[in-house]
């Protein structure tokens, strides 16, 4: 009966545990999508300065590291992806129509803490890539975080990945290659 | 406590149960936030967090390790993926890992405690353990990728 019951006892515990996860995340999913969508387009709003209304529009281009690309009345805000240091860095690139960048955001990494992890915030270093036509070269034009020349570079290559998508230019030497 | 040696399970489960709820109301509320991967360290941070509780309630309990590897496999396998943390194949490796991470600490945990609790007096040894299996975490994880 004892035996039985150290089985029994975490399984009864495992069936009351995954319907309280499943019943939390069930009733929050509408409100969990719905949120997400006001805070993507709020923050569409702010890299693209000036633009209101914003329409998905499909990429036909090769480059993998598009995620998706919004087009606005002055240009478009691009989601790209490159492989940092240690894992996938997801960023939201505002390019206006005259192909320079007007905003840019980190939306997810999983980098080192103090180091990589500072391209989410350090805004000395993220807004060295404003207003630049996606050219920007790590250690050239730009100063890398201290200590993180990685995801120094995996941002670059997202931010010339998003540029080439409005210019039409070639990623190929630059955006798509890992560790520049 | 009547079944001590079931406790371990339970604790895991509560840990687990109240990081995924607290992610899944972060995710809703606040979702410019970066929500934690199931990194190593974090896999480990949640074990240890339950191994300090299973120590502090149900300290002296036996351990079937075999049922502790079964179970956490089912909580780190189940729970993830019923809170839309993660898609099946990603629960599935979460699990695997979950499952190594927490019956390899439970195993190191229990010996170390035993060798650290000198007395009555010693009530930080269980949490100095914690800390050192976190960091042992970090630097495996450091060596691996």
């Amino acid at each position: 009966m004892k035996k039985l019951s150290c089985i029994l006892i975490p399984l009864l515990a495992l069936i009351v545990s995954c319907a309280l996860v499943f019943s939390v995340s069930y009733f929050t999913s509408d409100l969990r999508k719905e949120n997400i969508q006001k805070e993507h387009e709020y923050m569409m709003r702010l890299l693209l300065p000036g633009s209101e209304n914003f329409v998905h529009e499909p990429y036909l281009g090769n480059d993998e590291a598009v995620l998706s690309v919004h087009k606005a009345e002055n240009g478009f805000v691009v989601e790209t992806m490159h492989e940092g240091y240690n894992g996938k860095i997801v960023m939201m690139v505002g390019v206006n129509n005259d192909g320079r960048v007007t905003g840019l955001v980190v939306r997810d990494m999983n980098e080192t803490l103090s180091l990589g992890m500072n391209a989410l915030y350090d805004h000395e270093f993220l807004s060295q890539f404003l207003n630049t036509s996606g050219d920007s070269k790590v250690g050239e034009t730009v100063d890398a975080i201290t200590g993180a020349t990685v995801t120094s570079k995996t941002i670059q290559k997202c931010v010339s990945s998003a540029v080439a998508v409005v210019t039409g230019a070639d990623t190929s030497s630059t955006a798509t290659t890992w560790g520049g | 406590m009547k079944h001590k040696s079931s406790f371990i399970h339970l604790s895991l489960m509560l840990v687990l149960v109240v990081a995924l709820i607290a992610i899944t109301l972060v995710h809703t509320f606040l979702p410019q936030f970066l929500i934690p991967k199931a990194t190593i360290v974090n896999l480990a941070i949640l074990s240890c967090a339950a191994l300090l509780i299973d120590h502090y309630i149900a300290k002296g309990a036996k351990r079937n390790y075999l049922l502790i590897a079964v179970f956490s496999f089912l909580s780190f396998f189940l729970l993830p993926y019923l809170a839309a943390y993660a898609p099946i194949l990603e629960s599935l490796k979460i699990a695997f890992v979950g499952m190594v991470i927490f019956t390899f600490f439970s195993f190191l945990f229990t010996a170390c405690v035993d060798r650290l609790s000198t007395g009555p007096k010693a009530k930080l040894a269980p949490v100095l353990t914690a800390v050192f299996l976190v960091l042992a975490a970090q630097c495996f994880e450091g060596m691996i990728f």
